[in-house]
């Protein structure tokens, strides 16, 4: 059974760019247009990792990262950071929220492919 | 008081000239900024330069009426550049964001279309040619296999048909044996009844001596005689029909024969035929899998061009972010010159930090640090990296 993804971020192309990459790789792919759409989504589904983007409207990427941390059946789903954020306290700041990688923009998808794979839940 | 010699509009438009590689908008209005921002700034230069506090005491009521006029001008210039421009240029900033979004979102899932169709393409190709792995036998190859051992089972029929042909040939031939035995079976028939005719005569003959007393035995005699002439003529009766016989099994050998040899050319022929039909097959399939391994190799190039296409794709949503930037700045130019106070360079200095500060990328960092002076800038970071915690 395909493993179910979500992804999470502002720009519709850019969840596209993701989702085609994912789907190319046998992964089911959910998408949110921010955190707040995507703790909504959350409930009632299995997600086996999240890939969120840094700067959203609503709630951004370290406040979702922080807040799925909270939910108990989230606790331990990996979440990948995808965001043109390359400075090294931005980094910091998504790690010790509880991110697993930080994936800087533009990302190639068989690179985000090897992320996912190393990080997703069995 | 407006202070002219602080070159406020030369300071905005070195600040447009920042702006200005966000669009084709911001630079048209960027270059429009630095011309007025000149023009009102020569003048100004011409009139303050020149004048002490003396010499303005001199001045006549009509050069400074001409210098407020001036002032209020300009005033007035900045309030409709907050109040009218400044909101067009974010419009169109806005009207190119969603337009290049909508491009992209539009282009990317084309690009999936097309990797979707050529999977299939590639999939419907090694499907047809049986040579995909795991395939379920379906294909050209499978029914080539089928074809090949159905016609070979119709060969072997010809075989088997051929091979009766032979042996009823094989039974015919040793009927002509039985009818040689038969013949001279009848010969021997025919010969005692010769012998005994020749008994018979001589019985006769012995009768015919003895008088009276032989009468009887005369009786018998002709009697024998009549009978081997009767067997003579039975030996002679089969003769003809074995004769008969034999040539009617002549003639059913002979078309046994012929028949035996037709199947027998008919049975090359048809193996002939049979393998050419069975080596077009496996050329057809040999011509389609070279094809799929082609089709999957084309499929292989075109997939990775696309992956290179998705990669670049993503810049689109690193131009909206440097957009979206440039769109708050302004927004903040705007209120700044809706707030009624004359800006400053400090003012405006605090925008470009307030600029800096919203960067998230490189290319954000290294234009603004050939921008104003005085304004910290540079990269930092790298694009393209992967950091596992």
């Amino acid at each position: 059974m395909a493993k179910t993804i979500l992804i999470v971020d502002d720009s519709a192309s850019l969840r596209q760019v993701v989702a085609i990459a994912l789907k190319g790789g046998g992964y089911d792919v959910l998408e949110a247009c921010d955190g707040r759409d995507a703790l909504g989504k959350l409930s009632g589904q299995k997600i086996h990792l999240i890939i969120s983007d840094v700067n959203m409207p609503n709630m951004n990427g370290i406040e979702f990262v922080k807040a799925v941390k909270q939910l108990p059946n989230y606790k331990f789903t990996p979440i990948i950071m995808l965001t043109t954020e390359s400075q090294e306290d931005k980094k910091q700041e998504g790690q010790a929220a509880g991110a697993k990688a930080w994936v800087v923009k533009p990302f190639k998808p068989e690179q985000m492919l090897a992320a996912v794979a190393k990080l997703v839940l069995p | 008081m407006w202070s002219w010699g602080t070159t406020p509009l030369a300071v905005i438009g070195a600040a447009a000239v920042v702006w200005a590689p966000a669009g084709i908008a911001s630079y048209a209005a960027a270059a429009v900024l630095v011309v007025v921002g000149l023009v009102l700034d020569q003048r100004a230069q011409a009139l303050a330069s020149g004048l002490t506090k003396a010499a303005m005491e001199r001045l006549s009521a009509t050069h400074q009426q001409e210098l407020a006029a001036l002032n209020q001008r300009h005033q007035s210039a900045l309030a409709v550049l907050g109040s009218d421009v400044v909101p067009v240029w974010v419009r169109h900033i806005g009207t190119a964001r969603k337009q290049l979004e909508g491009a992209v979102v539009n282009l990317t899932r084309d690009f999936a279309g097309i990797v979707d169709r050529l999977n299939d393409a590639v999939s419907a190709s090694y499907r047809v040619a049986g040579v995909e792995q795991g395939a379920s036998g379906e294909g050209l190859r499978q029914v080539v296999s089928n074809s090949e051992r159905r016609l070979n089972l119709v060969g072997q029929i010809l075989d088997t048909t051929l091979s009766e042909k032979q042996h009823m040939l094989e039974e015919s031939q040793r009927l002509v044996q039985f009818t040689v035995e038969l013949q001279k079976m009848a010969a021997d028939v025919a010969s005692i009844a010769d012998q005994t005719n020749l008994l018979a005569l001589n019985a006769a003959i012995e009768a015919a001596r003895a008088g009276e007393a032989g009468r009887g035995f005369a009786v018998v005699a002709d009697e024998v005689r009549t009978l081997s002439t009767r067997s003579g003529a039975i030996g002679k009766n089969i003769s003809q029909k074995i004769d008969a016989v034999n040539r009617s099994i002549k003639d059913s050998s002979d078309l046994i024969e012929a028949a035996a040899t037709r199947d027998s050319q008919a049975r090359i022929d048809c193996e002939t035929q049979l393998s050419g039909v069975v080596n077009e097959f496996q050329q057809a399939m040999q011509g389609l899998t070279q094809s799929a391994d082609v089709l999957r190799t084309e499929s292989a190039a075109i997939t990775s061009a696309v992956s290179g296409a998705l990669e670049q794709l993503q810049f689109q949503d690193r131009i909206n972010q440097l957009l979206m930037h440039v769109t708050d700045s302004l927004m903040n130019l705007r209120d700044q010159l809706a707030s009624g106070q004359s800006p400053d360079v400090a003012a405006i200095t605090r925008l470009l930090e307030k600029l800096e500060r919203s960067y998230t990328m490189t290319e954000e960092r290294s234009a603004s640090a050939s921008g104003i002076p005085g304004i910290p800038g540079g990269g930092q970071g790298s694009a393209d990296d992967i950091t596992f915690f």
